[in-house]
C-alpha cells in the first residue's frame, strides 16, 4: 500500500505561536485517517499546508509521491476538499454551485453533467436542484458543501469538520456517504471534534495537541496504550459467593463486588473481559438482567497522555 | 473553461440584489429625482449668442487683442467685449452681467464665477490661445469658434447627469470587491476552495474581470438609456461615442474595487465596502455631483487631481463630446481612463498574485 501523503518535520509558525511543531504524518492509500484534537491543535493548519494554501517554515509535504506546491495542478486535480465553513455561492442554485466547482476540475461538459448529477444523487439533493443555498436547512447545506467538494471524483478527500451544527439524521447520512466514498476507493482525511464520529469512521487515528502528533494508531491500539479500567456491570439475582474466586482468576482482574443483585467487576485493560465473565456466569442458573461494559474512550487516551480533557478543550 | 467562469460570474452578478441596487437602481432613482427637482429649470445657453466678457489690460498683448477682435466680430461672434474698469467688471461679474474677466498681465488669466457651459467655453478659448501662442500657431485659435459646436443648445442640467453616469460607473467598485473577496483564499472559504482547484488563478480572475466589466457596462448603458429615452435628457447626437467612456469608466471602478478588495486592510467585507463607498462618494462629490464648482476649484488649485479622478475624467469626456467638434479632448480623456484602469489593475496584481498565504 503506497503513501498518499507524506509529511516530514513540518513546522508552521504564526509569529510567536508554533502551530505545527515538527509534525510528521503518513496517510496510506484507501484508509480513512482521523485527525483528532482540541481547537488550536493544528488540524486545519495541517490540512491547509497540505493543500498549499498556507506557507510553512520548515519541513516537506509530498502528495501522491510528489512535492506539493501551489501550482501542482496535476496533484490538485485528484484532491477534493470539504471545508469547515460552507463555501458555496449564495446566488447560484444547488445545481449551478456543484456544476461551477466541478467545472474547476472537469472540462468536458458532458462528463461534468454526469458527475454533477451523480454527486447530487449521492448527497440526496436531487429534489433541490433549483434551490438557492439560503433556502436549504443546515444539514442540506452541509450536504451541498460536500457535493461541491467531491463531484469531480477525487482520489484524496479532506473533510474538515463536515458535521458541525448538523442534525443527527443528516450527520448519519454524511458519515454513511463518507464510508461509501472510501469503499469506492477514495482516501479520506477526516477532522472532527466529535470522538464518536472518529471512532465510528476512521481506520486510523492521529491525536494532535499543540501542533504535535501525540498518539497514532487504530482506536483499539490507542485504547490499549493506556491503563484505564474496564468496568462491567451485570444485573443478576442470587449469585453464589463462590463465583468470586472464579472471577479473580480471570486475566487482568482488578476488583469484585456484589450488592443488591448487581455484580460489579473491574479489569485493568485487556481484551474480551466481558466474554470471559459471561462464560463464568453461564453456569449460574438464574436470569441475567441489564449488562453494560464501559471501555476507555479516546478522551481517556487524550487525558492520560496530556493530563487534560479533550472535551474541555473543544 | 474561460466561458464556464465567465458565465457563472455573470449569472452571479445578475442575481446580486445589492450590486444591482447600487449600480442600476440608485443611479436611475437619483437621475429621476434630479429630473423631477430641476428638470423645469431650463436655463439654456445658446452658443450662437456672444458671451459678455471684460478685458483688463495691465500689459499690452496685441496678439491677444487681435484674437479677441476676431472672436467678437461678425454674426457668429462668440465673445461680446464690454468696456469697463476692473472694479465695475468685478461687480458686473458678481451680478452675472458678464461671464468672465480676462486679465492681461505677464500671463493672461481668466476669472469666472460659475462653472457652466459659458465659463467652460471661455476657459477652453484661453487654454487654446496660450497653448498655440507658445508655438506661434494661431490658425487653430482663430478657428476656435469652429471648434465649438454651433448646432443645438446645451442644457446645463446635463452636466449633473454626466456626473450620475460617472458615479454609476464608479459603483462598479462594489463588483470588484465582491469578486476579489470570493477569490482570495485568505479572505473567504470560497476563495480557499477556488485556490486549491487545478486551474491557474490568472484564468479565473481574467474571466471574472471581463464578466464583471460586461455586466457593469450593460448596467451603465441601461442607466444611460433610461436618462436618454425616458427622462429625455439631451446627450447630444454623438451617442456611440458615449459607450467607450462608460466601458472605460466601469473598468476604472472595477479595478478600484479589485485593489481595495486585495488590500490586507480592512480585512472584513463590510470594512472594504465601507471604504469603497466613502472613496467613490468623495470622487463623485469632486465631480460636482452634490455641489457645483468643486471641480473647477480643484482645477484651479490641484489640476492633477482632476486628471486622476475617473469620475471627473468621465464627465469631462461626455461633456466634451457635446460641446466641441474636435474629439481631441474626448480621446485624451479616454486615454486617462484607460491609464487609470491599467495602473489600478497593475497595482492589484502585486497583491493578488500570491497563491499561498501566511495566515488564513
Amino acid at each position: 500500500m503506497s503513501n498518499v501523503i507524506e509529511i516530514n518535520n513540518l513546522v508552521k509558525r504564526y509569529k510567536e505561536l508554533v502551530a505545527l511543531d515538527h509534525f510528521n504524518l503518513t496517510v496510506d492509500e484507501g484508509e480513512i485517517l482521523g485527525l483528532l484534537g482540541p481547537n488550536g491543535s493544528g488540524k486545519t493548519t495541517t490540512i491547509n499546508c497540505i493543500l498549499a494554501l498556507l506557507t510553512y517554515d520548515k519541513g516537506s509535504i509530498k502528495v501522491f509521491g510528489k512535492e506539493m506546491k501551489a501550482t501542482s495542478y496535476d496533484i490538485k486535480k485528484d484532491i477534493g476538499v470539504v471545508m469547515q465553513d460552507v463555501a458555496v455561492f449564495d446566488d447560484l442554485t444547488v445545481y449551478e454551485n456543484v456544476d461551477y466547482f466541478c467545472g474547476l476540475y472537469i472540462k468536458d461538459k458532458k462528463i461534468r453533467k454526469q458527475y454533477v448529477e451523480e454527486a447530487l444523487n449521492f448527497v440526496e439533493l436531487t429534489d433541490f436542484y433549483k434551490f438557492k443555498p439560503k433556502k436549504l436547512s443546515g444539514g442540506l447545506l452541509r450536504r451541498l458543501n460536500i457535493a461541491c467538494g467531491i463531484a469531480h471524483k477525487p482520489k484524496l478527500i479532506f473533510f474538515d469538520e463536515p458535521t458541525v451544527a448538523v442534525d443527527p439524521q443528516s450527520r448519519n447520512k454524511i458519515l454513511d456517504g463518507i464510508k461509501e466514498l472510501n469503499r469506492k476507493g477514495a482516501t479520506i482525511i477526516y477532522t472532527s471534534h466529535y470522538m464518536e464520529e472518529i471512532e465510528q469512521l476512521c481506520s486510523r487515528i492521529v491525536i494532535m495537541d499543540k501542533g504535535k502528533s501525540i498518539a497514532m494508531g487504530t482506536k483499539d491500539e490507542l485504547k490499549a496504550m493506556i491503563h484505564k479500567t474496564e468496568k462491567i456491570t451485570i444485573e443478576v439475582a442470587d449469585l453464589a459467593s463462590d463465583f468470586s474466586s472464579e472471577f479473580a482468576k480471570l486475566p487482568n482482574f482488578s476488583s469484585y463486588s456484589y450488592n443488591d443483585n448487581v455484580l460489579n467487576l473491574t479489569f485493568k485493560g485487556g481484551r474480551n473481559n466481558l466474554a470471559h465473565v459471561m462464560n463464568i456466569l453461564s453456569k449460574h442458573p438464574g436470569n441475567l438482567g441489564r449488562i453494560s461494559s464501559e471501555t476507555p474512550t479516546l478522551n481517556d487516551v487524550f487525558l492520560e497522555i496530556t493530563g487534560t480533557e479533550l472535551r474541555d478543550n473543544v | 473553461m474561460f466561458i464556464h467562469y465567465f458565465k457563472y460570474c455573470f449569472i452571479t452578478f445578475l442575481r446580486k440584489k445589492d450590486i444591482l441596487f447600487w449600480t442600476l437602481l440608485f443611479p436611475i432613482a437619483l437621475s429621476s429625482f434630479m429630473y423631477a427637482a430641476f428638470g423645469n429649470i431650463t436655463e439654456t445657453t445658446e452658443l450662437a449668442k456672444p458671451i459678455p466678457v471684460v478685458v483688463i489690460h495691465h500689459h499690452n498683448d496685441p496678439i491677444f487683442d487681435q484674437v479677441l477682435d476676431v472672436m467678437s466680430d461678425g454674426d457668429n461672434a462668440i465673445l461680446k467685449l464690454k468696456d469697463m474698469n476692473e472694479k465695475k467688471a468685478l461687480q458686473a461679474l458678481d451680478d452675472e452681467k458678464i461671464v468672465g474677466i480676462f486679465y492681461v498681465d505677464d500671463k493672461i488669466s481668466l476669472s469666472v464665477k460659475g462653472n457652466n457651459l459659458k465659463e467652460s467655453v471661455l476657459s477652453t478659448f484661453l487654454d487654446e490661445y496660450l497653448q498655440k501662442r507658445e508655438t506661434m500657431n494661431f490658425t487653430n485659435v482663430y478657428a476656435c469658434r469652429d471648434k465649438l459646436k454651433t448646432h443645438g443648445t446645451q442644457d446645463n442640467l446635463v452636466s449633473s447627469f454626466y456626473a450620475v453616469l460617472a458615479m454609476s460607473s464608479l459603483f462598479a467598485v462594489f463588483s470588484g470587491i465582491d469578486q476579489i473577496y470570493c477569490f482570495q483564499g485568505n479572505l473567504s472559504s470560497l476563495g480557499a476552495r477556488r485556490s486549491i482547484a487545478p486551474t491557474p488563478r490568472s484564468i479565473i480572475i481574467l474571466a471574472e474581470f471581463l464578466a464583471g466589466l460586461f455586466f457593469q457596462f450593460l448596467v451603465s448603458s441601461l442607466a444611460f438609456f433610461y436618462m436618454k429615452y425616458i427622462l429625455r435628457i439631451n446627450f447630444g447626437d454623438r451617442i456611440l461615442e458615449i459607450f467607450p467612456v462608460l466601458l472605460l469608466g466601469n473598468a476604472c471602478g472595477l479595478s478600484l474595487g479589485i485593489l481595495i478588495g486585495s488590500l490586507s486592510f480592512p480585512k472584513t467585507l463590510g470594512g472594504k465596502l465601507g471604504l469603497a463607498t466613502s472613496f467613490s462618494m468623495i470622487l463623485s462629490v469632486a465631480d460636482d455631483l452634490c455641489a457645483p464648482s468643486v471641480r473647477i476649484m480643484i482645477e484651479h488649485n490641484y489640476p492633477i487631481l482632476n486628471r486622476l479622478n475617473p469620475a471627473t475624467v468621465m464627465s469631462d469626456a461626455l461633456y466634451s463630446l457635446n460641446v466641441y467638434d474636435s474629439l481631441n479632448r474626448y480621446y485624451t480623456n479616454l486615454f486617462y481612463l484607460g491609464a487609470i484602469a491599467f495602473i489600478l489593475c497593475l497595482v492589484s496584481y502585486f497583491f493578488i498574485r500570491r497563491n499561498r498565504y501566511a495566515n488564513i
